[in-house]
């Protein structure tokens, strides 16, 4: 989840969704840094003071120097109020006053129907499942579903496709990956298995046991690695070799990131193997929501001032421009003359330079087939016989 | 108007109108009304605003819709009487593909960057946009100023009631971060031997 929000936040909205660890630095942290040089401030003074109080002209800079660096202090503070004060205000005008105002059932018409009310249970036991499991209290299988359908009442049914892949992670993370080898054997993924060994190879090394390391690879790579299929994974496996025999070692924060590739990988293949979705739906129906408010409240405000109709049911009357990895779960054809998607009444159609339009646009631009016309794109001259249907289908 | 065509309006006027372009129907039908039209920056129209009059036939967009000045505008292509505009991609090579936004957004601004001298509406532009290219200038100007400042469209049509410009009003201008430069460097005066302190608490 919070590596499809930072992709996002790099590549599709620059709103800063996630703030850099390192770069937040908040009028609060700043503060807290004065009033500690304050402190410092004053402790110097006081033992200024002890040291020097019997002499009064020294006194009289002490007091000086405690006045001035009061008033800094003060006048930072201050600042630092003021400042935060304005930031909330315009986050309350920005975001919270928009959201408050904001009628989702003005703009959304498409209500749930009440009888698929079990669906939106599921894609939220699923959620929880899927991205909590790892959480739950108890060590075997048994407990782990008693306690998920407890505390969330998640149906046996949902909890048990994840309750295996959480145990599989928790064991990766804790550094043991034979359950995961294991899985990879019985599911024939050829690709993972090597990197789980790799990964062993690599935390070998990096604890200084060459030796061990070596024979490592020899028993557990060297045959996969001799295949003539698996050539690129030979690369790697000579780096780690290289780096034995000249002494070197691999840093621990690299074992530790490797493991986090495979991790994902095996969650990958995990949910691909059991028929699961890799996000949870909820999660990409919330965020597709949270990317398309601001089109909503566009919407709305100009809905307001212009007396716009909008008569087509089930569908918004704007377009919202969401990331690929949002938008291609369910790909449609709109018919690029009609504005609007193709259906099993108006299903789309190639014209002979291979330009696809829908049925009903064609009908009017041939005048029921009675006339040739221009194609609308380039404009090569056509007719309606010569014109055939399209169907479309999704490659692997 | 079939269903397919009315749909087809609706969309165009509302992507009109989430682009934040002005759009002002005329007796609230969705088949006429007004745009206002931003003269495109870097050309001697930039400063000038019109008001555009629509009108979408029947069968749009099968047949492109007609499309005038309200103000008047001086441009080799552009009627100065009628407002007419002489643009083929708005007439014999329309598309269906082509939408409100496209003529709005590119097709009429293109047209103002670049006129067509040899198929002219207004044969007074024509001329001078090929002969005296100072005085051709000046005379869009003074046709601006006459005809198409803010002013003279607020008195023409009345509203103005457009979101480019409103200015977002910052009460908080950011205060000066002058006096905070000698809060750290009061060491200087160095009557004071310097004294280590632990920064923990007593």
């Amino acid at each position: 989840m919070s590596t499809l929000l930072e992709t996002l936040d790099q590549q599709w909205v620059n709103s800063r969704l996630y703030v850099d660890k390192d770069e937040r630095r908040t009028q609060l942290g700043k503060c807290v840094e004065e009033v500690h040089d304050f402190k410092i401030q004053l402790k110097k003074l006081k033992a200024h003071l002890l040291k020097h109080g019997s002499s009064p002209q020294k006194r009289l800079v002490i007091r000086e120097k405690l006045a001035k660096s009061h008033k800094n202090w003060d006048s930072s503070m201050k600042k630092s109020l003021n400042s935060s004060i304005s930031t909330y205000r315009k986050f309350s005008k920005a975001c919270v006053k928009p959201l408050n105002e904001f009628q989702l059932d003005s703009v959304y018409v498409n209500k749930i129907n009440p009888q698929k009310l079990y669906y939106l249970d599921t894609a939220i036991f699923s959620h929880i499942a899927r991205y909590y499991t790892n959480m739950a209290v108890g060590t075997t299988s048994d407990e782990m579903l008693k306690y998920l359908h407890s505390t969330y009442r998640i149906p046996r049914s949902i909890a048990m496709d994840y309750i295996e892949m959480a145990n599989i992670v928790k064991e990766m993370r804790s550094g043991n990956l034979n359950t995961c080898i294991r899985w990879c054997q019985d599911n024939n993924l050829e690709v993972l298995h090597f990197q789980l060994h790799y990964l062993n190879a690599m935390s070998l090394l990096s604890e200084n046991k060459p030796m061990e390391c070596y024979l490592y690879i020899q028993t557990n790579l060297a045959s996969t690695v001799s295949k003539s299929s698996q050539l690129r994974m030979a690369r790697p496996v000579s780096a780690l070799l290289a780096k034995i025999v000249i002494g070197d070692t691999i840093p621990a924060s690299k074992v530790d990131a490797y493991l986090e590739t495979c991790v994902e990988c095996f969650t990958k293949q995990y949910c691909l193997q059991n028929k699961l979705p890799l996000h949870s739906a909820l999660f990409l129906v919330v965020l597709s929501g949270v990317i398309g408010f601001q089109v909503f409240t566009k919407y709305e405000a100009i809905r307001k001032v212009s007396h716009v109709d909008w008569s087509t049911a089930d569908e918004l009357p704007f377009h919202v421009k969401l990331p690929p990895f949002l938008s291609n779960y369910h790909p449609i054809f709109i018919c690029p003359v009609l504005k609007e998607e193709t259906t099993k009444e108006n299903p789309p159609y190639s014209l002979p330079c291979h330009h696809v339009l829908s049925k009903k646009s064609l009908d009017k631009l041939s005048k029921n087939g009675t006339c040739n016309f221009k194609c609308p794109y380039c404009p090569v001259m056509s007719t309606k016989v010569k014109t055939k249907r399209v169907s479309f289908m999704k490659l692997p | 108007m079939s269903s397919n065509s009315k749909r087809r309006i609706e969309t165009d006027v509302m992507k009109l109108l989430m682009s934040d372009h002005d759009v002002e129907l005329v007796e609230d039908k969705m088949q006429e009304f007004h745009i206002k039209f931003h003269g495109p920056k870097d050309t001697p129209y930039e400063k000038g605003v019109w008001r555009l009059h629509v009108e979408l036939p029947d069968n749009y967009p099968y047949k492109s819709p007609s499309i005038g000045f309200v103000n008047k505008i001086f441009h080799p292509n552009i009627d100065a009487a009628s407002g007419s505009i002489c643009l083929d991609v708005i007439n014999s090579t329309w598309s269906p593909l082509y939408d409100l936004l496209n003529i709005v957004e590119w097709m009429i601004p293109g047209l103002l960057k670049e006129p067509n001298g040899s198929d002219p509406l207004n044969n007074e532009a024509a001329t001078l946009q090929l002969k005296d290219k100072d005085m051709y200038e000046q005379k869009i100007h003074e046709y601006i100023n006459k005809y198409a400042t803010k002013e003279k469209y607020i008195q023409q049509f009345g509203k103005w009631n457009s979101s480019d410009d409103t200015d977002d009003e910052d009460e908080d201008a950011d205060m000066d971060e002058s006096d905070d430069e000698q809060a750290h460097d009061d060491n200087d005066s160095m009557e004071l031997s310097d004294i280590e302190v632990s920064d923990d608490d007593d």
